[in-house]
């Protein structure tokens, strides 16, 4: 039985009730399943913390296989996991080969899958320039509809998302490249685009109501002021 | 010309060819006369977005954080018809630098959906025929990087609501002068103001 050690790095501002999180630990499960030790840790706590910080750094050096999960934001990964990766990096920078491995997932918020490519090409350069082997990226749109439910909680929806994690982590914990057919699956639409964005646009009319913000919703409020 | 220059370059000192970039850049702004707001991003207090949606139900156009220096650019970027993003390209995108700011920047779009070119995309909350350019610089020429850096701003791109988009990256020990020179020849900057 290996004895592998897997980092989860969740790196999203909604921690624990992110999208990236239900996602990340549906593969951990599958990792613990063939013998691997987990760990889970939270990137955003650790901003401003220099405790936790180090010992998130301290982490990254200890573990065989580190999987980021996050949400795309802007087209790549958000601020604060660039800002880790950067001194990932730099502390590695010259350093033999540690012969840890790196995979990541990433969701968007968007029904297309494709929007999340700019992100798979980041975390792989960063692997390479960090002396990580890259394991591959598993990308999914639609991650609003996951919500902060397990992965079992969401039902049929998200199926092909499961398969794909249970099958990347047979890979994974042979630290072997995940194929590209399981990328594939992994970011098949969990419903059709029309129905999510109709649920996603109904959605945001709802918050509205319920903070009474309905009639401000096209506000602008900086139009006509310094600089416009 | 109303112009936002995002200057994404690390503190003053570590990295002196993103500094010289950001200075052609500013150089070529001037000559052109247009009214620029420059904002020092590693100089700025830009806390990281919290991915709570405030700024799209419950006060929206205005983000939840309010205690820190975004706001001034929430503010010029609404009015602006030229954006101009300046980053050390850092495995294929842009440092935190830059990315801090631009996670910021949800309170300018509107939560719904509308399409561009077959995808998904947010419409404008302040509409305005705008253009990007984005300058990357790399310390050493590498090709790979470059290509994945040129792919992510055609995706921001996309998102600004199909703007049309320049980027140029700098590499090695481009000169002041001759990043002046290209950034001049640039569409983007039109003509030199008489
Ligand atoms: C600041 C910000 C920027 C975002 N940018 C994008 C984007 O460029 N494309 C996209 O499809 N979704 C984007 N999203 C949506 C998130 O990726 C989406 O809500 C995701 O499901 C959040 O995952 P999480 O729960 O793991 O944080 C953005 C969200 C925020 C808050």
């Amino acid at each position: 039985m290996s004895s592998r050690k897997v980092l989860l790095l969740v790196a999203s501002p909604r921690g624990a009730a992110s999208t990236s999180r239900s996602l990340g630990e549906h593969l951990l499960a599958g990792l613990e399943e063939r013998g691997m030790a987990l760990k889970t840790l939270q990137l955003y706590p650790a901003l401003g913390d220099e405790r936790k910080m180090s010992e998130l750094l301290a982490a990254i050096e200890l573990c065989d296989l580190l999987v980021l999960a996050f949400p795309l934001y802007v087209d790549q990964l958000p601020a604060p996991l660039i800002d880790l990766l950067r001194q990932v990096a730099e502390r590695r920078n010259g350093q033999a080969r540690t012969g840890q491995a790196l995979a990541a997932i990433v969701n968007c918020g968007f029904p297309e899958t494709a929007h999340c490519r700019p992100a798979a090409d980041i975390v792989r350069l960063f692997a390479v320039q960090a002396d990580f082997r890259f394991l591959g990226c598993l990308a999914t749109g639609m991650g609003g509809a996951i919500g902060n439910r397990s992965l079992a909680k969401a039902g049929a929806i998200v199926r092909h998302q499961r398969k794909a994690l249970d099958r990347a982590a047979a890979f994974l914990c042979e630290s072997r490249e995940i194929p590209a057919d399981v990328v594939a699956l992994m970011g098949r639409a969990m419903m059709p685009r029309w129905f999510y964005n109709f649920v996603a646009d109904r959605g945001w009319k709802k918050a509205a109501r319920k903070y009474g913000s309905s009639a401000k919703l096209f506000d602008r409020p900086y139009a006509g002021s310094e600089g416009a | 010309m109303k112009a936002v220059f995002f200057k994404g370059s690390p503190p003053a000192g570590r990295d002196p060819l993103s500094n010289r970039a950001a200075a052609a850049v500013s150089a070529v702004l001037k000559s052109r006369g247009w009214e620029t707001k420059a904002f020092p991003l590693a100089a700025m207090d830009i806390k990281a977005c919290r991915g709570c949606f405030t700024c799209w139900t419950r006060t929206p156009g205005h983000c939840v954080i309010r205690d820190d220096d975004q706001e001034s650019i929430l503010r010029a970027w609404a009015g602006a018809e030229r954006i101009i993003l300046l980053t050390p390209v850092t495995f294929g995108g842009y440092a935190p630098e830059l990315k801090k700011a631009l996670d910021r920047v949800l309170p300018i779009l509107l939560p719904f959906f509308i399409r561009i070119q077959g995808e998904t995309h947010h419409p404008q909350r302040y509409p305005l025929p705008r253009r990007l350019l984005a300058v990357g610089t790399l310390k050493q020429e590498d090709a790979e990087s470059e290509g994945a850096f040129r792919r992510l701003v055609g995706r921001n791109a996309l998102n600004m609501g199909d703007v049309e988009a320049t980027t140029l990256v700098f590499s090695g020990d481009a000169s002041l002068a001759e990043m002046e020179r290209r950034l001049g020849q640039e569409p983007f900057f039109g003509a030199e103001a008489s």
